[in-house]
């Protein structure tokens, strides 16, 4: 018989992430959740990273331009320069990078907590991830088709993520 | 008569690359917004008959994956999702038709596509703070 914890979620910047504290077995062996634990941790921070991202006007290149061989050569860009110039390079911004990764784990995080709501599986706590999740899309969703952000919701979600990421991973840790 | 449902994706498409030009994902990007506030106007349909008939439509329970994580975001996807990834794949995007969309409807002085965003995810949320409520779960 093995007991599945459950209810531990991660909040991202723009949503949550739900992640497993782990599955045991009745003498408290943890038989798989170790991975899965890890893996949230490693989604929360990544959300985070990409919520701080969207923020961001800089921009980085992969390659050194197609006139130089293009050759890996990973550079930032403090400026948000665009690219191009005698060596072909490409940039890409960080905002957009950011605003992606974000956005994406906003929606994990949602359909999951949806999920679990439509299926007789949610907690009070569910409803509080879902709404931040869904407040993060719509400031994101607002910000791809008019070019604006709503005004402090983005920055809540953030510091809310941020609260949720570190009292996650503490409580999972203690 | 125009279709609404073309009138979004119309919307959708030409206001993401006017703001996000150097952005070559968009097809991805709006593909997925898209699909995924038609998902949740499925969810909240699901919802609000599971609530008030007796009729439910059966959920996909995969449990393919060590933990729930993936599997409650595999389910969602398939459940709600999956039918409008394939239905705005060949309406939209195969054989490139939303390029005869673009010139049949052109640009819109309405933003469809942002009030539809933004009435989908906020009424799934209201829907969700209802059903919590309901349900006696918060």
């Amino acid at each position: 018989m093995q007991v599945e914890y459950r209810s531990t979620k991660i909040g991202l910047g723009l949503g949550n992430l739900v992640f497993d504290r782990g599955v045991y077995d009745p003498q408290g062996n943890n038989t798989g959740g170790g991975a899965m634990q890890a893996a949230g941790i490693t989604a929360g921070a990544v959300g985070l990273a990409g919520d701080i991202g969207s923020y961001s006007t800089a921009s980085f290149r992969l390659t050194n331009g197609a006139y130089n061989g293009s050759s890996f050569s990973l550079r930032f860009y403090g400026s948000g320069w665009g690219g191009g110039s005698t060596a072909q390079i490409t940039t890409y911004s960080l905002s957009n990078l950011g605003g992606g990764v974000s956005f994406g784990a906003g929606v994990i995080g949602t359909g999951l907590s949806y999920y679990q709501i439509a299926n007789g599986g949610a907690e009070p706590m569910t409803y509080v991830d879902a709404g931040v999740g869904t407040a993060g899309i719509m400031t994101s969703v607002a910000g791809y088709y008019t070019g604006a952000q709503i005004p402090y919701v983005g920055e809540a979600v953030m510091v809310y993520g941020k609260g949720r990421l570190i009292w996650d991973v503490g409580f999972s840790w203690s | 008569m125009k279709n609404i449902y073309y009138l979004i994706w119309v919307d959708a498409i030409l206001s993401f690359k006017k703001h996000n030009p150097r952005n070559k994902n968009w097809k991805w990007i709006v593909f997925f917004i898209n699909t995924w506030m038609n998902a949740l106007n499925f969810w909240v349909a699901f919802m609000i008959t599971k609530y008030f008939t007796t009729l439910s439509l059966p959920l996909t329970n995969f449990n393919l994956f060590p933990g729930h994580l993936l599997d409650d975001f595999l389910n969602f996807t398939v459940s709600f999702a999956s039918p409008f990834i394939v239905l705005n794949y060949f309406l939209i995007f195969h054989n490139d038709r939303y390029e005869k969309l673009i010139k049949k409807y052109g640009v819109q002085n309405i933003k469809y596509a942002l009030i539809y965003s933004m009435t989908s995810t906020f009424g799934a949320f209201v829907v969700a703070i209802l059903h919590g409520i309901l349900t006696h779960t918060i």
